[in-house]
C-alpha cells in the first residue's frame, strides 16, 4: 500500500521509470484498487482505451504507376499513317492538276515531247563527256606502252642473267 | 524504399500516427486527413526513408510538425503559446460525459498541445524521455518538466472534482 501510495506520488511528479509505470497500470487494471485510488483508476483506463485505438479505415497500399512505352510505338504507326496520306494525296494531286516541265525556259506540258529533250540532253551530255574522255583515254594508251617498254626491259634483265649463268657454270 | 517495402515499414505507423494526430487536433477527420497526407509526404520521399536511422522518431515528428502547421493554418486556438493557462474543468462537460475514462481524455485534451503529446506519448505509447525529445523537438529535461506539469494538473482537477 505504500509502496503504491509512493509510485503514485512519484508518477505524477513525472518521476517514474517505464518499467514503475508498468506496475502501476497493472495495478489500476486490477480488481484490487484501494478505495482511496479509486479516483485515479479513470486515468489509467483512459490510457489503455487509447492504445487501442486504430486507424478506422484501411490505408490505401501505395502503388507505383507502369510506364508504358507505348509512345514511341504510336508515334511510328502514326507517322506511317501520315506518309501513306500524303503519298496518296500526292498520287490523285499529280493526276488532278496540270503537270510541266520547264526546260531552257519553256514550259512544257507534253509529257512525250518533255521526255524527248530530257533524254536529247542526257546524250549531248554522254557526247560531250566522251569528247573530253580522248585526251585521259591518250594519257592512258601511253602510260600502257611505257609499262611494256619496262616489261620488255626486264625480259632483257633475265636473259642477260640467263647468259651470264651460262658463263659461270663453263667456267 | 521500393513498394513493397515502404507498404510494410511506413503503413504500419498509421495507428501510432492517427492516434498523435487525434491528440495535437482533437478532431478524428482532420487526424484522418492529417495521417494520409502524411503517408503522400512519405512516399514522395520514399527513396531517402532507408537512409533514416530512428524512422519511428522521424515518422512521429513529422507528423506532429504537419498537424502543428494545420493549427497555425487554421487558427483553431492559441495552442502554441507555452504561457496558456490552464482552462478550469467545465462541469457541464461531466454532465455531457458520464463515462469516466472520456472524463480523463476530456482533462488530458484541455491540456496544451505540448503536454498532452507528451503525456500520451509516454503513457499511452510507452516512449522513453529520449525518444519524446527527439519527436518534439526538445530537451530530455524540458520533457521531463513538461510530463510532471501534465500529470499534476490532472491530479488537481481528479481530486477537486
Amino acid at each position: 500500500m505504500k509502496k503504491i501510495n509512493n509510485l503514485i506520488d512519484l508518477y505524477f511528479e513525472g518521476k517514474t521509470t517505464i518499467a514503475q509505470e508498468q506496475e502501476l497500470k497493472k495495478y489500476f487494471t486490477s480488481q484490487n484498487i484501494n478505495s482511496e485510488h479509486k479516483i485515479y483508476q479513470q486515468l489509467f483506463e483512459t490510457f489503455e482505451t487509447e492504445k487501442k485505438e486504430k486507424y478506422p479505415e484501411n490505408l490505401p497500399k501505395m502503388k507505383t504507376r507502369k510506364i508504358h512505352k507505348k509512345p514511341f510505338k504510336t508515334l511510328i504507326i502514326l507517322t506511317a499513317v501520315a506518309a501513306s496520306i500524303l503519298l496518296i494525296i500526292g498520287i490523285f494531286q499529280t493526276d488532278s492538276y496540270d503537270s510541266y516541265v520547264i526546260i531552257n525556259g519553256r514550259r512544257i506540258n507534253d509529257k512525250e515531247l518533255a521526255l524527248q529533250m530530257v533524254q536529247a540532253k542526257i546524250n549531248k551530255i554522254s557526247k560531250s563527256l566522251e569528247s573530253d574522255m580522248k585526251p585521259l583515254k591518250n594519257i592512258d594508251n601511253k602510260l600502257r606502252e611505257r609499262l611494256k617498254t619496262l616489261q620488255k626491259t626486264g625480259t632483257i634483265k633475265n636473259k642477260i642473267q640467263h647468259t651470264l649463268d651460262k658463263i659461270n657454270i663453263k667456267l | 524504399m521500393n513498394t513493397r517495402q515502404f507498404n510494410n515499414k511506413i503503413l504500419k505507423f498509421a495507428d501510432k500516427t492517427y492516434r498523435l494526430a487525434k491528440s495535437i487536433l482533437r478532431d478524428e477527420n482532420k487526424a484522418q486527413d492529417a495521417v494520409q497526407d502524411l503517408n503522400l509526404k512519405l512516399w514522395e520521399k520514399r527513396n531517402d526513408l532507408d537512409k533514416i536511422e530512428n524512422i519511428t522518431g522521424f515518422i512521429l515528428r513529422s507528423m506532429r510538425n504537419l498537424c502543428l502547421d494545420r493549427l497555425r493554418q487554421k487558427h483553431i486556438e492559441n495552442e502554441l503559446s507555452n504561457d496558456l493557462e490552464y482552462k478550469e474543468y467545465d462541469p457541464h462537460l461531466q454532465l455531457e460525459k458520464k463515462d469516466m475514462a472520456t472524463q480523463a481524455a476530456i482533462l488530458i485534451n484541455r491540456l496544451p498541445e505540448l503536454q498532452r503529446t507528451i503525456i500520451r506519448m509516454r503513457d499511452v505509447e510507452g516512449f522513453e524521455l529520449n525518444e519524446i525529445a527527439e519527436i518534439t523537438s526538445l530537451t530530455e529535461n524540458a520533457v521531463r518538466v513538461n510530463l510532471s506539469r501534465a500529470r499534476q494538473k490532472i491530479r488537481t482537477q481528479l481530486l477537486t472534482k
